[in-house]
């Protein structure tokens, strides 16, 4: 019995509460957003990729470490006898964690048990050493972006299952600021603040937010045949169903996830980002933690931000592992990617710093539909080495893998075609489960 | 307040409202000024919805809808001269003090975060008192002394000792200024052991009076803007002046240095100094060491380095964005240092060499104005540093752009920078930016820089702007027909030029690219990775380089472009909608000005804070009418018809059904 069924069962039985009501309110007016939405979408975009496939992952999630993480504390750990004697290694060889799949680096420890979920790429290039550019670009995963260019979530989120009520959640603390996109909404949260976009959402009382999702919903009527009118239509029809779907939400309540200091605010994030999950609120979503800009006592930093986000990320994997929403498993349904704008200079400044390299790490994850392993390399100096594009192993007459490769391998496992969307480099296909 | 009855009284409130806002257009003469550019009224133009848009661009709020039909016909039937309306619109306290500076600082105002959250001091009661103290650092009532805080002098407050610590002005384990390590909370106390300094001027009370201060901040600079427009001054004073408008926080701010530079031991005294503010001169400690704005705490404490300072002040007075493209970790490491960012070598390396040029040059030379002011992580107080000697150069594009050598002062640097014709199209930029979104064509922007550099004065490139957007606003848009090309079939990685395709080629690309060996279009076809990248570049007007396509021939090339890569009709709509269109909503208003709206429709009187999201933070050509923008819109209804007494049952209803009209919050498309 579908929740609408259940619903008109529970007013044939005349057992309707309250929030039964809002919820089938809810349930109307996400067919009604989808009947909408479906004209509107007939305005605003072509029919689907001929390459879609049904198989698509429900969710998707784009994490960016930004300032810059530092690859040999993360996950390409090396031994000093490995690298060029002026390059930075601060730890013994006895602190690398190893697994069947790879290394991790000692702040990357608490990710070691995960190894078989994820996709590991080592020297990734951004082409930029800039944290503005580096940033405009993690947010498209694409090279010499515009800041018009819409986020690579937000193409991936347009594409959303219909109970999907938002296209792109993106969440960070105030510290950040980045750009917004044709279909974002953009929450700034940070613990104990109210003034974010969700916790004002979550202090709404469902009667209120009903009634601003029924004005959204009349509000969104077309006022014209243009594509851009079709997108504002169908955006108007987004915030309603967002509003509608709040309004019948389990109620948000974050734990303490960890006493490392500063946690607060990513484990408040993450935790927000399960609970869109589990409420099925949006289809892509993109988090931003920012500080990992070290170009003073990069030791020290690195260690604590590393050893801080890992805990907390294993959690978060263990949550998605864990948890089942009307859709299945949520880890099932996911695939995410992680990285940096940016990397670090393997070698240390006057300050005990680090300051830029136009290459990261970063790593896939997501149940069934990535190929877990570690791929692509680093020489001695921890420069990328060319890969086979079509392995993901080293070969001279390759090529270094890029952040437009990992950008068009998420929008091939979206079942959508890369250079439709201005990316011309080939997606990853090795990342990729059969 | 419910029924039929409270909604008459609230359309009469929020007519009322609107009307209050409007600007007394009737008291206007019949002629605007000779020298100002005028265009004969017609009837289109000047209809109430584009009046009613003119007023949104101009001062924020639209024009009460009877007051605007009124207007139309006055300036249909030539009663009233258009110029006349708009210099009424110009005029206001909303265009100086509002629009004005949203639309000059940009994304600046975001960034007002150098008020840590580490520098609000906490409070706990004891028998003795209140005491304050660092947060999670409380003490005994013992450890605890009496100062005489700077917002308060005359009443004396408990503090922790170490909270205090008046004779601590540097950390103990590296050279950082106390001014700016207390900022980072637990380390800047356990580790470093600074303290609030004397009369605790490091430091605020609580959390409201970190508002104060940050609205303080903020303030210098946009009513430094505001005075300068209200004024009818050239805009470049507000860059090059040494005065600002400061209120008695931002005053403060200014003369704690003195404290910090260790030159007096007394607390400023601001008694006669106006509490709500003035344009004053500040005082300097050598001559040409501020600059309008530039030297304000809002551009200084932004960021924690020089060089990403610079770059928000060459984004502020030439619009120059970061251009940190194909660089590569082997040129990095050819350096052969790890000090790129601060160490001198690095810099003069990265000035001269390919690619890194392009930012460098002009960067790292222009730091070199203003040594005085240290980094904001190192310290916050002008002097902290001495002053650099002699002369330096200003480049502009590259290092081989020099554009003069002037006396290493940042005022003597603002006069030169703001001599530049990079200021003047900046500016155009910016207004262009506000009235049309990212539909300005490279006319209107000349138009408006041309105006700008005769005229100097915001008031009448902006004039110049809604002149051309009213004329533009009346015309119907060209549709632009696809060019019927036949679909090419893709030869492997190659995609063949065909007739069509190589007269687009020839008609924009190929003056400049002809004999370029990266980009060749002589050959018979070209590699389908290059052509996704010309899509790229031609959709987001990166090319042709410096000299963007009209409108229409932009859509020409890029429909050509398409056709040629796709030949399924479902793939080539969805690549137009995303190269053609960028896939956007509609423009829709600042949220500062939609509150403005939403206040008028509602009959709200005060302002609300809006949530906090990327749509309340970005401005200019990048805001669209996004979920998020809807979302926070209807938020802050409910917030207004609340306010309003109107918000349960049926008056809700009826008010965010008033309040939520989608027209009144995107502007046309152009």
């Amino acid at each position: 019995m579908s929740v609408g069924e259940a619903l008109i069962a529970k007013l044939w039985e005349r057992s309707l509460s309250r929030r039964d009501a809002l919820a089938l309110f809810s349930a109307a007016l996400s067919a009604g957003c989808g009947a909408a939405r479906a004209d509107a979408s007939a305005r605003a975009r072509a029919p689907r990729a001929s390459g879609f496939q049904p198989k698509r992952p429900r969710y998707f999630i784009q994490l960016g470490l930004l300032g810059g993480m530092d690859s040999v504390y993360a996950t390409d750990p090396k031994t000093r006898a490995a690298v060029e004697p002026w390059v930075d290694v601060p730890f013994e060889s006895s602190q690398i964690v190893a697994t069947r799949q790879g290394e991790f680096g000692p702040g990357f420890r608490d990710l070691a048990p995960w190894s078989e979920q994820l996709a590991i790429l080592r020297g990734v290039v951004t082409h930029t050493v800039n944290h503005d550019h580096g940033t405009w670009q993690f947010g498209r995963m694409k090279a010499r972006t515009d800041r018009q260019m819409p986020l690579l979530m937000d193409l991936i989120g347009s594409e959303r299952r219909d109970s999907q009520a938002l296209a792109l959640l993106q969440l960070s603390p105030p510290v950040l600021h980045e750009d917004t996109s044709p279909h974002l909404v953009s929450s700034i949260s940070s613990e104990g603040a109210s003034d974010g976009l969700l916790p004002r959402l979550q202090s709404l009382d469902a009667e209120a937010g009903a009634a601003l999702s029924r004005q959204l919903q009349r509000m969104a009527q077309p006022r014209g045949a243009s594509v851009t009118e079709g997108v504002s239509s169908d955006n108007i029809l987004q915030a309603s169903s967002f509003l509608a779907k709040l309004a019948v939400a389990k109620p948000f309540a974050a734990e303490r996830w960890s006493m490392r200091e500063g946690a607060g605010t990513w484990s408040l994030i993450l935790q927000q980002a399960l609970w869109a999950l589990d409420n099925d609120l949006a289809c892509a979503l993109e988090i931003y933690f920012p500080g990992w800009d070290s170009h003073a006592n990069n030791h020290q930093l690195q260690s604590a931000k590393g050893a801080l986000f890992s805990e907390l990320f294993a959690r978060f994997f263990q949550e998605l592992k864990a948890r089942r929403n009307a859709h299945g498993s949520l880890l099932d349904q996911t695939v995410g990617v992680v990285g940096s704008e940016l990397g670090r200079l393997p070698r240390l400044n006057i300050r005990g710093g680090k300051d830029h390299l136009p290459e990261a790490p970063f790593f896939f994850f997501g149940g069934p539909h990535i190929r877990p392993g570690i791929y692509g390399s680093t020489d001695r100096r921890m420069v990328a080495e060319p890969i086979d594009l079509r392995s993901g192993q080293p070969s001279r007459s390759g090529e270094r893998m890029s952040i437009e490769n990992v950008g068009a391998t998420l929008l091939a496992i979206a079942g959508m075609d890369p250079e439709l969307y201005g990316y011309g480099r080939a997606p990853l296909r090795f990342v990729e489960s059969a | 307040m419910n029924g039929p009855r409270s909604f008459v009284v609230l359309l009469a409130v929020a007519a009322a409202g609107a009307c209050a806002r409007t600007p007394p257009i009737s008291s206007v003469g019949l002629t605007g000024a000779a020298t100002m550019r005028s265009i004969a009224p017609r009837a289109s133009p000047y209809d109430a919805k584009a009046l009613s848009s003119v007023s949104v661009l101009t001062t924020g709020h639209p024009l009460d809808s009877a007051r605007a039909e009124q207007l139309s016909s006055e300036i249909g039937s030539g009663k009233l001269s258009f110029d006349a309306f708009v210099d009424e619109l110009l005029n206001s306290r909303e265009f100086a003090y509002e629009v004005a500076p949203q639309m000059i600082l940009k994304e600046a105002t975001a960034y007002n975060v150098r008020i840590h959250e580490g520098l609000v001091l906490a409070h706990s009661s004891t028998e003795a008192g209140e005491i304050y103290h660092w947060r999670g650092h409380p003490c005994e009532a013992r450890d605890a002394v009496s100062v005489a805080p700077w917002w308060n002098l005359e009443q004396k407050v408990l503090v922790c000792a170490d909270a205090y610590r008046p004779e601590v002005f540097t950390t103990t384990n590296d050279r950082i200024q106390c001014s700016a390590a207390v900022g980072w909370g637990s380390q800047g106390v356990v580790r470093d052991r600074c303290g609030c300094g004397p009369y605790l001027i490091r430091c605020v009370r609580d959390e409201q009076q970190r508002a104060e201060v940050s609205a303080s901040v903020l303030g210098e600079a946009t009513k430094t803007i505001g005075y300068v427009v209200e004024h009818d001054l050239p805009l470049s004073e507000a860059f090059v002046s040494p005065a600002t408008f400061r209120d008695r926080d931002a005053e403060f701010l200014l003369r704690r240095d003195a404290i910090e530079r260790r030159e007096t031991t007394q607390a400023p005294d601001l008694s006669q100094w106006p509490e709500s503010g003035t344009y004053a001169p500040r005082t300097e400690n050598y001559p040409g060491e501020h600059a309008g704005i530039l030297t304000t705490p809002l551009i200084r404490w932004t960021q924690d380095a020089k060089r990403a300072v610079m770059k928000m002040v060459f984004d502020l007075i030439w619009c120059i964005p970061p251009s940190s493209i194909g660089v590569t970790s082997d040129a990095i490491l050819n350096l052969g240092t790890g000090d790129i960012r601060a160490g001198n070598v690095g810099q003069q390396e990265l000035a001269k060499m390919p690619v890194c040029t392009g930012c460098h040059a002009r960067l790292d030379s222009a730091t070199k104005f203003f040594t005085s002011f240290a980094d904001s992580g190192f310290a916050l107080y002008s002097g902290a540093r001495p002053r650099s000697a002699g002369t330096g150069p200003l480049y502009a594009l590259d290092i081989s752009d020099q554009r003069g050598e002037t006396e290493l002062t940042p005022r003597e640097f603002a006069t030169l920078a703001v001599r530049q014709p990079e200021f003047p199209r900046c500016m155009a930029q910016d207004i262009g930016a506000h009235i049309f979104g990212e539909a300005a064509s490279r006319t209107d922007l000349d138009s408006i820089q041309s105006t700008m550099t005769r005229q100097k004065t915001l008031r009448a490139a902006f004039r110049e702007g809604l002149v051309r957007w009213v004329s533009r606003s009346s015309e119907r848009h060209q549709e632009v027909s696809a060019t019927p090309a036949p679909a090419a079939e893709q030869t492997g990685e190659a995609v063949p030029v065909n007739p069509a395709l190589r007269a687009e080629l020839d008609a924009h690309c190929s003056a400049c690219h002809d004999g370029d060996p990266n980009v060749s279009f002589v050959k018979p076809a070209i590699a389908r990775r290059t052509m996704i990248e010309m899509l790229n570049r031609v959709s987001f007007k990166t090319m042709p380089k410096g000299e963007p396509l009209s409108n229409a021939d932009r859509e020409g090339l890029l429909s050509t472009m398409i056709e040629s890569l796709w030949s399924e009709p479902a793939a080539r709509q969805r690549a137009e909608a995303y190269f053609l269109r960028w896939n956007r909503a509609g423009r829709a208003l600042g949220i500062g000005t939609s509150l403005g709206v939403l206040g008028s429709r509602v009959g709200a009187t005060g302002r609300t804070k809006p949530p906090a999201a990327i749509d309340a933070l970005i401005g200019g050509e990048y805001r669209q009418l996004t979920p998020g923008y809807a979302t926070v819109l209807a938020l802050q209804a409910l917030e207004m018809c609340r306010a309003a007494g109107l918000g349960e049952g049926a008056a809700r209803e009826r008010c965010l059904s008033h309040a939520l009209v989608t027209d009144d919050y995107v502007l046309p498309d152009q």
